[in-house]
């Protein structure tokens, strides 16, 4: 996806060829991003489906959360990936982006 | 006077002791009656023994002796000076002369007295009236022995006067019994209808006067009070809630309407419009997040909720609401202990558990501050497993403590919020029947949940 590549067995997230360190539930987020990229994702979801559990959160927990995998992915690239929704959630977005399984 | 009595029959009070004295005094005037039966027919039948037994006497003495030792003993009998004035006694032929005796032959066309029961006769030239006893000696030869009823009848006339004045006093005393329980109870239940009916006027205030002694309606007073103070709370409560819930909605209504009105005053640029849109979007935002909170609190409240109760490890729910918060505390300078026994296994609704976990810690981190420290403890006993969530911030007052887990109950005012998270908390906790308890933990507060069900250690 763009320069973004992941690799679902060994765990590994590259960007532009650099290997990014991601922790697992900051990999799920990310999956869980890219599976449903083009599409808003809400934090209830996020709070669904990375850590299987119903109810809604508190704000400010699933922003943390999102914006430390922001800083890992988009700080020192271009361009930005993960998109804030305003009072909705958030999206993945780029074009000509893919899941490269292997 | 008339709708006095009426009121009085209505009373149960009237009516419970009108109903024990009537069967007080029926009780007591069989008693009597079977012993006057008893002690007026035995005094009957005694004398009757007596008297057959004189007359065998007489009888055996003319078979052995003759006549005219009859005749004396009759004399010797009535000199004696025992029951002379009560006995009598008359020997005679058949139909007419006089042998011996102090009592008159009877007319001319009786042939002797018979066994008569009561019977008027000349006695001592007295009449008198006498049960009678008579025995043919031989043919021709009467023998009538007679004893004075006047004694007994006396007796019967005194008893059957004690009678009637015991029955009256009962069913005096009965009627007044009555008269003073019904008062009584009246007094009693009219302090009691005198604060129901203050309460129904909508004066929740009042309370019942309550003596010492523990008797029966002591204690009914007694629970209505209780029952009345909780009512005040709760009203109190609900009076709260709205007055919070028309402040949260009029405070933003009206900050929209002052931004949508000055977006919408000709001549402003496109760009202040797109703001106010934007800010009204956002607390129209804010509005509906309060709003679905309360409508999840009302539902975990009055149980509307499905709840999927099950065998749950709270181990893991701990772990992963840690996972969940780490970030955000790491990113406020908190740290989060954890002190988490594995494995502890309770009935419980995940996701419910989950929300009430992650509200707790929300709330720790929220209040604590900066550079705080927050721990989480876990652990079981025989009976229930215990988790503990401690933070070492400012804590709450007494009074806020006491307050903990009302709706819109706000700890400290200046953080934003709308007072609902340990509302929620409650209701869960209530609903997966957890007991829920704050304390001071010096500083800070501590948050005790207690799971029953340890079942496999039971």
């Amino acid at each position: 996806m763009a320069d973004l590549s992941i690799d679902l067995a060994r765990r590994r997230v590259e960007r532009a060829g650099k290997v990014i360190n991601l922790q697992p539930r900051e990999f799920r987020l990310l999956v869980y991003l890219v599976l449903n990229q083009g599409t808003v994702v809400t934090r209830t979801m996020l709070l669904e489906s990375v850590w299987d559990y119903h109810f809604d959160p508190q704000t400010n927990v699933i922003d943390v959360q999102i914006s430390r995998l922001r800083n890992k992915i988009d700080q020192d690239f271009e361009p930005a990936l993960i998109h804030t929704v305003r009072g909705k959630g958030y999206m993945l977005s780029v074009l000509g982006a893919a899941v490269k399984e292997e | 006077m008339k709708r006095n009595w009426r009121d009085l029959f209505h009373s149960m009070a009237f009516r419970m002791a009108v109903g024990f004295g009537g069967a007080v005094f029926l009780c007591m005037i069989v008693v009597l009656s079977v012993l006057y039966v008893r002690t007026i027919g035995e005094m009957h039948s005694r004398m009757d023994d007596q008297l057959q037994s004189t007359l065998k006497r007489l009888q055996n003495i003319y078979q052995e002796n003759g006549l005219q030792r009859v005749i004396a003993d009759i004399q010797a009998s009535l000199e004696d000076g025992v029951h002379t004035d009560s006995e009598g006694y008359l020997l005679m032929e058949r139909y007419g002369r006089k042998l011996a005796g102090n009592m008159e032959p009877p007319p001319l066309h009786q042939a002797d007295y018979g066994n008569a029961r009561a019977y008027r006769v000349l006695r001592d030239g007295r009449p008198s009236v006498s049960r009678l006893r008579t025995t043919y000696l031989s043919e021709g030869l009467v023998l009538t022995v007679a004893r004075d009823l006047q004694e007994l009848d006396s007796l019967d006339l005194m008893m059957r006067q004690a009678m009637l004045a015991a029955a009256l006093v009962a069913l005096l005393l009965a009627g007044l019994g009555a008269v003073l329980l019904q008062r009584h109870l009246e007094r009693e239940v009219a302090v009691i209808r005198r604060v129901t009916q203050q309460v129904q006027e909508g004066d929740l205030s009042q309370r019942i006067d309550v003596f010492s002694d523990d008797d029966e309606f002591s204690r009914l007073s007694h629970d209505i009070n209780g029952m009345l103070d909780r009512i005040e709370v709760l009203m109190q409560g609900v009076r709260h809630v709205s007055n919070t819930i028309a402040h949260n909605l009029r405070t933003p209504l009206s900050r929209i309407r002052a931004t949508l009105d000055q977006a919408l005053t000709p001549g402003q640029p496109e760009k202040t419009k797109q703001e106010a849109m934007v800010y009204a979007l956002r607390q129209v935002e804010g509005l509906s997040s309060l709003f679905e909170k309360l409508l999840q609190i009302a539902e975990a409240e009055t149980g509307m909720r499905t709840v999927a109760m099950s065998r749950i490890n709270i181990s893991d729910i701990l772990l992963d609401v840690i996972d969940l918060y780490e970030p955000l505390a790491e990113e406020q300078g908190i740290t989060i202990q954890a002190a988490i026994n594995p494995h502890l296994h309770a009935t419980a609704d995940r996701d419910l558990l989950g929300s009430a976990l992650a509200n707790l810690l929300d709330n720790a981190l929220k209040y604590a501050g900066p550079s705080a420290v927050v721990q989480l403890r876990a652990w079981e006993d025989m009976e229930n497993v215990w988790v503990e969530i401690e933070d070492n911030g400012p804590g709450v007052s007494a009074a806020q403590l006491e307050k903990m887990g009302l709706l819109f109950q706000r700890g400290d005012t200046r953080i934003p919020g709308h007072g609902l998270g340990l509302a929620s908390v409650q209701a869960i906790m209530r609903l997966l029947g957890a007991s829920l308890a704050f304390e001071h933990a010096e500083p800070g507060l501590r948050v005790r949940l207690g799971f029953p069900g340890n079942l496999t250690k039971r």
